[in-house]
Formats: C-alpha cells, sequence, structure tokens
C-alpha cells in the first residue's frame, strides 16, 4: 500500500510539472522557435512561424507565361504504390498536391480529379481524417465545369491536413508536404522556364526568399533520417540563392481607408545569371528525383 | 486514500486541460477566424498559439508581386483585441491595425516580390490585481487572390 502510495505521488507530481513548464524549457515545432526569457522578469516569449508558398500561388504564377500543360511534368499516379514510409507519403503529398494545381491551372480537370483522388489517397494512407465537409468525387465530377471549386477544394485539402497534423503534433509530416509541394512547384517552374526562354528567371530568383523560409523550417528537423537525405541538396540550391541579388527602390505605401487596402510600392532589382538559373535548374530535379523515387 | 484519489482526478484534469488547449485553439481558429479570410484563397498554413499578455508572435511570408493578400489576426476574447504589425525586410512598420481601430484583417497588394513579417502582441491589461497573465489562443492567418 504504501509502494502504490508512493508511485502514485511521484506520477502526480510529473503531471503537475508538466504543466507549468512553459518559462523553463524550450522546444522547436514547425517553424516556430521560442525565446524564453527569465520567468523572473518580463514576460515575453516570442513565436516565430515560416510560411512557404502554396502550390496554389506557385503554379499560378506559371498561367503568366505562355506554355502549354505538358503532361510529362507530372509525377506518374502509379507510383503511389512505389510510397509506404510515412516520409515518402508526406513529401509525395505535396507533390501530387502540385501536380493537382498544375492540372487545374491549364484547365486539365480530368486529370485534376484523377490527382485529386491520389492527394486523398495518401491523406488516407498518412491517417488524416478526410475533412467532414469535403465534397465526394461524385459530386466534383457532376460540377466538372465550376473551375473555382477545385480551387476551393484544393485548399481545403491542403488546409485539413496541415491542421490536422499540427493539432495532432505531427509537425515533421506537415513540413515533409510544404517540402514537397514547393520542390514541385519549383520543379514546374524550372522547366517552362527553359521552354519559354528564360521568361520565369525573375520568379525562379524570388524563390530566395521562399527557400529561407524552407531552410528555418528544415533546420528543426536535422536529425531526421529524410531530412538528412535531402540536406545537402538543398544547402547547395540555398548557396547558389545567396548569390543571387535583390534590391529594391524606395518604397511608398498607400493606404485607402475606404476599400481597406495597403499597396506597398517598390521596384525591385533582381540580378541573376544564366549559370545560377542552370545550377538552380539542375539542383531542383536531383532533389525532386530523391523525393518522387 | 481519499486524499491521494482526490488529487489523481485533480492532476488529470489539468494535464488533460493542457492537451486540450492545443485543440480548442485550431478549433477557435478554423471556426472564428477562417471565415474572415473569404473570399481570399487560404494558404493553408495554420499559425496559431496560446499567447499571454506581453507575448509577441511573428509570421515570415513572401508576398508576390501583383497579388493581393488578406492578413487574418484573431484572438480570443479573454485577451481583447490584438495588435499586428507589417514590417518590410529592413524593420520598419509598413502597416499598423492600432490605426485602424484594432481591425482583425487588412487586405495587401504589392508591386515587387518580397518578404514581409507579420508581428502580432498582446496588450498588457493596464490594472493588475495580482502577478497572473491572461492569455489566449491567437492566430494569424494568410489568404491571397489574384488581380
Amino acid at each position: 500500500m504504501k509502494l502504490t502510495q508512493t508511485i502514485t505521488i511521484f506520477i502526480l507530481i510529473i503531471l503537475l510539472s508538466s504543466c507549468n513548464n512553459k518559462t523553463k524549457t524550450t522546444h522547436n515545432k514547425i517553424g516556430d522557435v521560442e525565446i524564453l526569457a527569465d520567468s523572473t522578469k518580463t514576460r515575453v516569449v516570442k513565436k516565430i512561424f515560416f510560411n512557404i508558398p502554396s502550390p496554389i500561388e506557385l503554379t499560378k504564377i506559371l498561367s503568366s507565361v505562355n506554355s502549354s500543360f505538358n503532361p510529362y511534368l507530372l509525377n506518374p499516379t502509379n507510383k503511389i504504390e512505389q510510397y509506404s514510409s510515412s516520409s515518402k507519403l508526406a513529401l509525395n503529398f505535396g507533390v501530387y498536391g502540385a501536380d493537382l494545381c498544375y492540372c487545374r491551372v491549364f484547365d486539365q480537370l480530368q486529370e485534376s480529379i484523377k490527382y485529386l483522388s491520389v492527394v486523398r489517397k495518401i491523406s488516407n494512407s498518412l491517417q488524416i481524417p478526410e475533412d467532414k465537409g469535403a465534397e465526394t468525387i461524385k459530386k466534383i465530377e457532376e460540377n466538372i465545369g465550376d473551375k473555382d471549386l477545385m480551387f476551393k477544394i484544393i485548399s481545403d485539402t491542403y488546409a485539413n491536413a496541415d491542421s490536422y497534423l499540427k493539432e495532432n503534433e505531427r509537425d515533421l509530416t506537415a513540413t515533409l508536404i510544404l517540402i514537397g509541394g514547393w520542390v514541385e512547384g519549383m520543379y514546374f517552374s524550372v522547366n517552362i522556364n527553359k521552354e519559354t526562354g528564360n521568361k520565369l528567371q525573375i520568379n525562379i530568383a524570388e524563390q530566395k526568399f521562399a527557400l529561407q523560409n524552407l531552410m528555418k523550417l528544415i533546420n528543426n528537423y536535422y536529425d531526421n533520417n529524410t531530412i538528412k537525405e535531402l540536406t545537402p541538396l538543398f544547402k547547395k540550391l540555398n548557396n547558389i540563392y545567396n548569390d543571387i541579388e535583390i534590391s529594391y527602390d524606395s518604397q511608398i505605401v498607400i493606404t485607402d481607408q475606404e476599400t481597406k487596402i495597403t499597396t506597398i510600392d517598390n521596384v525591385s532589382n533582381v540580378k541573376i545569371t544564366q549559370q545560377q538559373l542552370d545550377d538552380i535548374t539542375d539542383t531542383i530535379i536531383k532533389i525532386r528525383k530523391l523525393i518522387i523515387n | 486514500m481519499k486524499t491521494i484519489k482526490k488529487i489523481s482526478i485533480f492532476a488529470i484534469i489539468l494535464f488533460s486541460m493542457q492537451i486540450n488547449a492545443t485543440a480548442q485553439c485550431s478549433s477557435f481558429t478554423k471556426n472564428e477566424c477562417m471565415p474572415k479570410l473569404s473570399p481570399y484563397i487560404y494558404n493553408g498554413q495554420m499559425n496559431n498559439a496560446v499567447l499571454s499578455e506581453g507575448d509577441i508572435a511573428e509570421l515570415m511570408l513572401v508576398f508576390y508581386g501583383n497579388q493581393n493578400y488578406r492578413i487574418v489576426v484573431c484572438g480570443d476574447k479573454n485577451i481583447g483585441d490584438v495588435n499586428f504589425k507589417l514590417k518590410n525586410n529592413n524593420g520598419k512598420t509598413i502597416f499598423t491595425n492600432t490605426d485602424h481601430n484594432m481591425v482583425d484583417h487588412w487586405d495587401f497588394n504589392v508591386k515587387s516580390t518580397q518578404q514581409l513579417t507579420v508581428e502580432v502582441s498582446v496588450p498588457q491589461s493596464s490594472s493588475k490585481d495580482n502577478d497572473s497573465y491572461k492569455s489566449g489562443c491567437v492566430s494569424i492567418l494568410v489568404g491571397f487572390s489574384q488581380k
């Protein structure tokens, strides 16, 4: 009886102390860094989030140049059978999600439905429950002419996965999805850039900022095996981007009180060489190969 | 034995509350904050945390040229109106909601792609009866559209 009492008290002490650790411990979660001040001084906790452009944003940029849909750029849907580990599944959730966006941007609606099915299948394999409000494939097919519906569905799919994973402290999985999506978006960009005679070179250069944010997220998981495998190539990519110069002329900020829109007007000066473009293209292709194979 | 039972139940309740805090914050974000993004497309990345008075959170985000963005910053009623600012790469404040009746969302358009920072802070209440600090869920959401 005494032993039982002692064990119970010990467990209670552990439980109670874990509820009061806010000012004593530091930890890194997805996209945030907690810098905790001494609890005897002012309680200032700084939490930093790093967001990456969504595949919807990235692929929308592609429609600004004159290029046509190229199905050979997509990761074949039958490759899903090869992906068994949660890391591979998460990375390729991101890849297929970007493929879905690419199909949608080029109005390939039947292909979009095919890729949406694959994304949902991976979501299932990752044990991410489907959102209760999610449209059924059948309903989407019935409304295939509604292009905006597809964008909404893509956005909801990503949002549902991200929030579920973060709620359940599966931040690494959420990060891998972001990595996969960004790399695939870049893969489209570098290929279309080549095809159109460098019409996307400025957009590619401007991914410098997104990559900086992505590196912060990657560094949170430096001891994970999948991240370890990808890190050398990401570091190489980061080194290339470090030499790309982006500067701005003076900034004018105008706030319209009626429309409640603030416009930030400045001109950017981007310097990227052909060699840098080629190196970025080459590195992105290698990273993508690691992810999808 | 009765005392140990009572303490055990209390400890279990306390522990469960902490786990629930994350889920409640997500629930708050989905129900109270996400609707404010409409008609912008949500960027799919949930940025939320339980913050206390005086705490600061930041979101580093790329704004692409010729796209419109909506930033939604909402906080639990418990902590009152939350301050948010948009700062450029040099740390200069471009926008602050304190100049606009503490609105919880604002739209932005950038001519050139750049990295900006959304800084969110929970104001400290003026009166302090004791050393306790109010805390609550704070969310920063981003939506975009194309011109």
